[in-house]
This record gives C-alpha cells, sequence and structure tokens, in this order.
C-alpha cells in the first residue's frame, strides 16, 4: 500500500515510466541487433496487407466515409483512401480497418498487438512530423518495447477480469511510437505514456465475442489514443509519473499487477517475440486450425462429428461467441473449424456476413464439439487435439502443443510476403517495394502514393 | 432485452411522450446546465486555454460545435472536450457527467432548450442507475467514477439528442462502455496535469459513440452485464452479473448537490464543519482534528504532493488553505505559492484525520464530519457538519445565480437561466459572441 505522505514531502521517482521512456528515446537503429533491424519492415509489411485485405472487404465503410466527411487539417493519409485527415483520426480509421481482418500480428509476453496499434499511430504522426524512413523504423520498434514493458506487469490482470489485453496496452505503443517519431524529448514521451495509460479503454472481450463492430476500434481507438496523448503532452499536459507504482489508485489497482520491482525493463529485441498470424481468427482459435490443417484434404460428406480439446481460455472463448455475426465468429473454435473444412483455408472470406449466414457453414459448426484439455491446464498449453469422426467409422486425429507461426515454427520471410501479396490485392507491389526502401527513404512519400494509389 | 437496449427504450419514450419529464426535473436540469457553464467558463478566463485545445489537437471538423470560450466553431467532440476541461481545474462540476456532450450534440441536431433540459434529466437518472450498481467498484479499484461512468452517460444524452432509434442508441452506449477510459484515481491524488481531461475525455468519447452510432459502429448490447462485459470485470464477478431492475427513482437531477468549495467532495463536511467555528486566527491554531467517514480519510491519506490538484483531494490541505486563506469558495486560493506559504504548510502538518465509525455503521457512507479545533490558549472550537448545499440543505436558485454572475462576470450576456424552452440551443449559444475580457 501507498505509505501516507505528509504535506510537503517530495515526489517519488517512478521507474517503469521513466525506464520505458529512456529506453523509447535512447533507441538507435545502430544499435538494434540484425534479426530486429531484419524484422521491422516486416512487420510493417505485414500490418499494411492487412489493412488493404480491410479496405478490399469494404470494413466499416459507412464510418470511414463518415471520418472522411469530418474533414480537418489534411495531415495523414487514410490507407487506401485519397483522403488526408487529421492525424489522429487517420490512425483511428487505420487501426480500425486493419484490425478488422484479425490477422495482425500479436507478442504473446504482454498480448499486445503492436502492428495494428503501434503502426498506424506512428505512421499518423510520422506523416505529420515528416520524418524519414529510418526515423519511423525506430519509433516502431520502440512502439513495440513500450507496449510489451507497460504490459507485462498488468497483463494477468487484464486477462483475470476479462479485458482485451492489446486493447488497452497497444494505448502506451502508440503513445510511444507517436512521441518518437515526431522527436519528442525524453520528458515528453514519459509525458505521452502516462497519459497514454490513463486514456486507455477498459475494453471488456465482450465486443469481440458477441462480434460488435467497435471491437475493431479496439485497435483503432489506442491508435487514436497514442498520437492524441503524444500532442496533449507537446502541450504540457502528463499523467501521474508513477501510475504504475500506484497500488491504491494507480494501474495496479484494477489490474492486479506484479510487483513493478520484479518487471523487466525494456527489451530491444521485443520484436523478435511478435508471433504472426496464418489465420483470420482470434489466436486461441489457431491451435485447433494447426491441428486440423494436418488432417486435411477430407471429404466433406463423410464427416460426421468433429471433437477439439484445446486450453481453457479457447474453450470458454468459444462458448461465449456469437458465431452469427463476422467479427464474433473469429472467437468461436466451431465456425473456424468448420470454415477450415469449407474453404481449405481460414481467411478474411470465411469471415464476411455472407460466409456467416451460410447454413452449410452453420451446420457444420455445429458438428464441433469444444471440451478443455486436461493436460493443457496446468501449465497452460496453447495447443489442440482435434478429432475427425467419419462415417465410414474411421477417427482420424491430430495433436499440436502450439499455433502454425509461433515461436515453434516461427513464419518465414517468404511466408509473410506470400500472404502480404495474398491480403494486399493487386496494389501490393509498390507498396512492398516502398516498404522494403523504406530505410534509406527521406520521407514518407513513396509509401503513401503507393498507399493511395491502392484505392 | 439487454440492459442497454431496455435503458434505450426507456429513453425513447421520453421523445415519444411515453416519459414526461416534468417541469420540476426540467427546472433542476438548467441548474446544473448554468452551474456547469459557468464553471467552465470561468475556469477558461481564470487558468486560459486548456491544452487540449491546443492546435495538434483541437480541431475544426464537421459536425461542428461551439467553444463556450473563444465561441468558434470545432469539431462537436472537441468542442465537448475542450468545454468540459475548462473548468475541470476549478473542481466545482457537479451532476451528471453530460452536459459538455449534450450542449455540443443539442447543437448538431439543432434541439431546443427545452430538448437539452429533458436530456440533462435523462442522463441524471442513468448517472443515478449507474452510480448505484458500480460507483462502489469503481472507487474500490482505485478508478474515477466520474470518468468510467460519464463516458457511457454522455453517449446517452448525445445519442437522444441526435435522435438515434433505440437500437443505434443502445449501440452508441455500448461502444462508450467499451472505450471508456481508464482513468485511475492517482492523477487526482498524485497531482497530475491529466487528470484535469479526464471529465472531458468522456465528454469527446460520449459524442464520438454517439456519431458513430450513426453509420453501423456499435457496440454490444450486453457491454454492460455480458459474461465478457464491463460490470462483471469492475464487480469482480466473471460470468456475467444480473443488474439491479432499471426502475428510475423519481428525477435524480432534483437531488443533485452541487459542490459549494472548489474542491474533492470528501473535502466538503470538513470545510462546512469549519465554517461553523470561525472566525479562527490560524496562528493560534495548535492543532486540528477532523473525524470524517473512511473514504474522506483515504483520498486524504493518497493524496501527494503540494500540486494544486492533489491539494484538492486533500483534507489537510484544504483546511489549511481555508483558514489561512480565508474564502475557499469565492477566491482561487489552490495556488502554487499559496500551497508552498510556511503559514499553509505548517498549519497542514498540525491537522489530523481519522475515519469516524459512526458514519460508516452498517455499510453507510454518510458523508459529515466533525472538526476539533485546539486553541494555543488551550480552548477547542468544536463543530459538525454534512457537506453545505449537499441534499440536506441544497443551494438555492438565487444562490446558484448568483454563482454563475460571479464566476461568469464580465464573460458576455450568455445566460442559460432565463431562455425560453422553446428557443434553438443554437440560438442561445449565439450569446457567447461576445469574447471574454480580461
Amino acid at each position: 500500500m501507498d505509505q501516507p505522505i505528509q504535506p510537503g514531502s517530495p515526489r517519488r521517482v517512478t521507474p517503469l515510466i521513466s525506464a520505458v521512456a529512456a529506453h523509447v528515446s535512447a533507441l538507435s537503429w545502430e544499435r538494434l541487433s540484425g534479426a530486429v533491424r531484419h524484422r521491422a519492415p516486416l512487420v510493417v509489411l505485414d500490418l499494411l496487407g492487412c489493412a488493404m485485405a480491410g479496405r478490399r472487404l469494404g470494413a466499416h465503410d459507412a464510418w470511414v466515409q463518415s471520418m472522411v466527411a469530418v474533414g480537418g487539417a489534411e495531415q495523414s493519409t487514410v490507407w487506401g483512401t485519397d483522403a488526408r485527415l487529421p492525424a489522429a483520426h487517420a490512425a483511428l480509421v487505420n487501426g480500425a480497418v486493419a484490425h478488422h481482418v484479425e490477422m495482425d500480428d500479436g507478442n504473446p509476453r504482454a498480448s499486445v498487438h503492436g502492428a495494428v496499434t503501434v503502426i498506424p499511430a506512428t505512421l499518423a504522426a510520422a506523416e505529420l512530423a515528416g520524418a524519414d524512413g529510418r526515423a519511423v523504423l525506430e519509433a516502431i520498434v520502440a512502439g513495440y518495447d513500450a507496449a510489451v514493458a507497460c504490459g507485462r506487469p498488468v497483463v494477468r490482470g487484464m486477462t483475470a477480469h476479462r479485458l482485451h489485453e492489446p486493447s488497452m496496452v497497444g494505448c502506451l505503443g502508440a503513445a510511444a511510437g507517436a512521441a518518437r517519431v515526431a522527436g519528442a524529448a525524453t520528458p515528453i514521451i514519459g509525458a505521452s505514456l502516462s497519459l497514454a495509460a490513463i486514456s486507455m479503454p477498459l475494453g471488456p472481450f465482450e465486443a469481440f465475442t458477441r462480434g460488435a463492430p467497435v471491437k475493431d476500434l479496439y485497435a483503432g481507438w489506442p491508435a487514436f489514443v497514442g498520437v492524441t496523448s503524444a500532442a496533449l503532452a507537446r502541450a504540457g499536459l502528463a499523467g501521474p509519473v508513477d501510475v504504475f507504482e500506484s497500488p491504491a489508485d494507480g494501474v495496479g489497482s484494477f489490474l492486479l499487477h506484479a510487483p513493478v520491482d520484479e518487471v523487466e525493463r525494456p527489451d530491444p529485441a521485443e520484436l523478435l517475440h511478435v508471433q504472426f498470424k496464418a489465420y483470420a481468427t482470434c489466436r486461441s482459435v489457431q491451435p485447433a486450425l494447426t491441428a486440423l490443417e494436418q488432417l486435411l484434404p477430407i471429404d466433406l460428406e463423410t464427416v460426421e462429428s468433429i471433437v477439439v480439446d484445446t486450453y481453457p481460455f479457447a474453450v470458454e472463448l468459444s462458448r461465449d461467441s456469437d458465431c452469427t455475426t463476422p467479427i464474433g465468429a473469429k472467437t468461436s473454435v466451431p465456425y473456424a473449424v468448420a470454415s477450415c473444412l469449407l474453404d481449405g483455408e481460414v481467411g478474411p472470406a470465411s469471415f464476411t456476413a455472407a460466409a456467416v449466414a451460410q447454413a452449410q457453414r452453420q451446420a457444420m459448426a455445429r458438428r464441433v464439439t469444444v471440451r478443455v484439455a486436461a493436460d493443457m491446464v496446468d501449465p497452460i498449453v496453447r495447443g489442440a487435439r482435434v478429432e475427425i469422426r467419419l462415417s465410414t467409422g474411421e477417427r482420424r486425429r491430430a495433436r499440436v502443443r502450439s499455433t502454425r507461426w509461433t515461436d515453434a515454427a516461427p513464419a518465414t520471410e517468404e511466408e509473410l510476403r506470400e500472404k502480404f501479396r495474398r491480403l494486399s490485392g493487386p496494389a501490393g507491389a509498390a507498396i512492398e517495394r516502398a516498404v522494403d526502401d523504406l530505410i534509406d527513404a527521406p520521407n514518407l512519400s513513396a509509401l503513401l502514393a503507393a498507399l493511395r494509389a491502392s484505392n | 432485452m439487454s440492459l442497454l437496449h431496455e435503458i434505450a427504450d426507456w429513453m425513447h419514450c421520453a421523445r415519444s411522450g411515453g416519459v414526461a419529464v416534468p417541469p420540476s426535473a426540467r427546472h433542476a436540469s438548467r441548474r446544473v446546465l448554468l452551474d456547469q457553464v459557468g464553471i467552465a467558463r470561468a475556469g477558461a478566463a481564470r487558468f486560459g486555454p486548456h491544452p487540449v485545445r491546443d492546435d495538434r489537437v483541437f480541431l475544426a471538423g464537421e459536425p461542428p460545435a461551439t467553444d463556450w470560450h473563444a465561441g468558434r466553431k470545432v469539431y462537436a467532440p472537441y468542442a465537448a472536450l475542450a468545454n468540459r476541461c475548462a473548468g475541470d481545474q476549478l473542481e466545482l462540476t457537479a451532476g451528471p457527467e453530460c452536459v459538455a456532450a449534450a450542449v455540443a450534440a443539442a447543437e448538431i441536431g439543432d434541439a431546443t432548450v427545452g430538448d437539452l433540459l429533458r436530456a440533462v434529466a435523462l442522463g441524471a437518472s442513468l448517472d443515478d442507475y449507474l452510480r448505484g450498481w458500480l460507483g462502489e467498484a469503481v472507487e474500490r479499484h482505485g478508478l474515477h467514477p466520474p470518468a468510467v461512468i460519464g463516458t457511457v452517460v454522455a453517449a446517452a444524452v448525445s445519442g437522444w439528442l441526435l435522435e438515434l432509434d433505440p437500437v443505434r442508441l443502445a449501440g452508441a452506449m455500448a461502444s462508450a462502455a467499451c472505450l471508456t477510459p481508464h482513468s485511475p484515481y492517482s492523477a487526482f491524488s498524485h497531482g497530475a496535469s491529466g487528470k484535469t481531461i479526464y471529465g472531458g475525455w468522456s465528454q469527446m468519447l460520449g459524442v464520438s459513440c454517439a456519431l458513430w452510432a450513426r453509420h453501423g459502429m456499435v457496440g454490444p448490447g450486453s457491454a454492460l452485464e455480458g459474461s465478457r462485459g464491463l460490470a462483471q470485470a469492475l464487480l469482480d464477478a466473471p460470468g456475467g452479473v444480473a443488474p439491479p431492475p432499471f426502475r428510475p427513482d423519481g428525477w435524480p437531477v432534483e437531488r443533485v448537490a452541487f459542490k459549494y468549495f472548489p474542491c474533492n467532495r470528501a473535502c466538503h463536511p470538513a470545510l462546512s464543519a469549519l465554517d461553523a467555528v470561525r472566525p479562527i486566527d490560524p496562528a493560534a491554531v495548535e492543532s486540528i482534528q477532523v473525524r470524517t467517514y473512511a473514504l474522506a480519510v483515504e483520498l486524504d491519506r493518497r493524496s501527494r504532493g503540494r500540486s494544486a490538484i492533489a491539494a484538492q483531494m486533500s483534507l489537510r490541505w484544504s483546511l489549511a488553505l481555508a483558514l489561512v486563506h480565508g474564502d475557499l469558495a469565492n477566491d482561487w486560493a489552490y495556488r502554487e505559492e499559496v500551497l508552498g506559504s510556511t503559514a499553509v504548510r505548517d498549519l497542514a502538518a498540525r491537522i489530523t484525520v481519522e475515519p469516524e465509525p459512526r458514519y460508516s455503521a452498517g455499510g453507510q457512507r454518510i458523508r459529515r464530519a466533525a472538526v476539533r479545533v485546539t486553541l494555543s490558549d488551550g480552548r477547542a472550537l468544536e463543530a459538525e457538519s454534512g457537506a453545505r448545499w449537499s441534499t440536506d440543505a441544497p443551494a438555492t436558485d438565487q444562490e446558484l445565480r448568483e454563482r454563475f454572475a460571479r464566476l461568469t462576470r464580465g464573460l458576455s450576456t450568455f445566460d442559460p437561466w432565463s431562455s425560453p424552452e422553446t428557443q434553438p440551443v443554437r440560438t442561445l449559444l449565439g450569446q457567447l459572441g461576445e469574447r471574454p475580457r480580461g
């Protein structure tokens, strides 16, 4: 508990926000490992592929058009359109659209969707600031590091409260990226982080499982919060610098954080822990899909039932999901398994309004039973066993202890580029070239031109 | 039917005639409107442009609404943000957290003053319900109830004034529940300037959610009571909770307790008790013992540092300021130079604050305080009181009008007190045209 402070006592110095701000400020491309430098443009490419897929699907079109109609200062590009909006609004829209296909990356060390929160905020702020490509990549790396460093103390509390961790912690990463790319000094970066910490949404998971459109703002809003926090910090505002060290009324008072003294400091190699997504679903569904793929192809006419044993969180989330909605279906193991069988893959097309309305797909989903695997409970193993029972009497079984493209077998560069090309469509080549050239780019004009041309 | 759909239906009935907002509630709403507008204008005049009015944040856009300070038009959510933030540092705002959002939405929707007053009354009912259900849990987790709950209320009144249908109105409230800010109390207790955006952020987000709902960007109807909703998180009840029935008890807007002193409400009973034993020469004070309700003691204990914001949450600093400075209510004393004075610092150190079990009997929170002032000549002065202007002895219309006049002296002819209910809000806001002087 906080100790009472008598009037006149000095304030404490806060280690976590200060440490993260110092790390964000000091990070430089030269001092990053070769592996991180190689990974940085790939995370940008992966996210932009998701964004282009979201645009091609017409994600939230009416809402996007309404945001474009807001107008205002033309500071930053709305990807996939000719429109430019105030930086915070561009970050909001780009984050939401990019998240829609649910294929953006994650870092399980703090349950962070780094790309979809950090990159829209950083690119929007960079465009406003006229930053060069190297500054952008440095800021993105710093944003990922900040999000994880701030997220690790509180992630267990977020999970326990059934809150959507990425929507919360993503604000801090976005603030770090936006502040850094705008050239903010260390105290301003710290103020940006503390403002993001007090403004981050509570993000109940209900939006995801019930399939509400606002779930996609769980990426866009943190990007908005990040850009706005950085701007407010430059205007002179700050949150409580010891927001992580105040168990009675700080971040940890609600989120049951680990003692900050036990929390590791920012890791400049955090980007290497990023896991890319091969499927357009919540990560909880993906072990089952990874196992199922081992059993394909299969004659659908012969499938009588499917039993999936997996870890508790995946089972509970799936049980709560509303798989009649495109967003809610992404948390449903039965729906995803059915889609995998019907489509041969689980991509964005499996989660359109038309897809979830298909009777055949829903009927197949009803043949899927999801259970807790006793051997994946303690310790938690994010794996799955799948058994397909066929009308021939045959039973096909597969088991995985992790998900495709996770640490055990990370995605190769070629796999990521192939994913990008598949998601981005015809406009992808120019975007890919611009991202590949980003480190030496004097500004973002080539990338932004490519993103606009994809309209 | 989800809770938010039920609430949205109830609000819709207030438009269709099924629920009538009586004149007494509309009058009470006008009192809230008058006070909050006055506080915002006074705050802007005293403290200058709030940082949210920085050009990087405070942007033009469609639909526009009026910045009460300068009279210019900006994107409506930012108008709500700035108008609520402007007076935040005065720490005088009372009533439902929806007025800035409601005025912005009324302006967008070309609503009348009568509509605005009805919206504030409806918002107060929702605010009262949510605070009754979730307020204690929000406090227990160290979060700031007006910020967390106010977002949903602001979305509700904004959506109502924008004439959203009940489904979209529920969706707007649900978005607000999903995106409501974390808002830890430490911004207040540690005196961070970021605390001054807590009220405004909820107003900005509320208007935004209502505007977004027009275009299909909505939250889930079960955002509050669902198995993964906001309530289960706040109430530590994984799996979902059964919300209490939404049956508005009269019109809570009629029971708003206005704030007499510019500080956290927890300080008010002790300040009121102190007023009862004044005048006192601060130099003659040996010690002051305050016994009050548990939360007030806890908030005082958490208050750190000498910034104005932290001091506004501290009983010890507030009592010391009141004695040394004189008139806490009518003269802004929470200034760095005053807080840093030896007289204030030394007196604050001679004040003790203890919990009084009588004020927490049976789990009730009785917002009272007993103050005992021991003088250096051995005499002791004692008084016990609730907060001045609490619901036991509410501020009169005359008192509120006098405060409004005092707060806005010389700012403009703008006066929401006398505007007819048929008058468009846009016309009322047109009276803001005169720029502040001085």
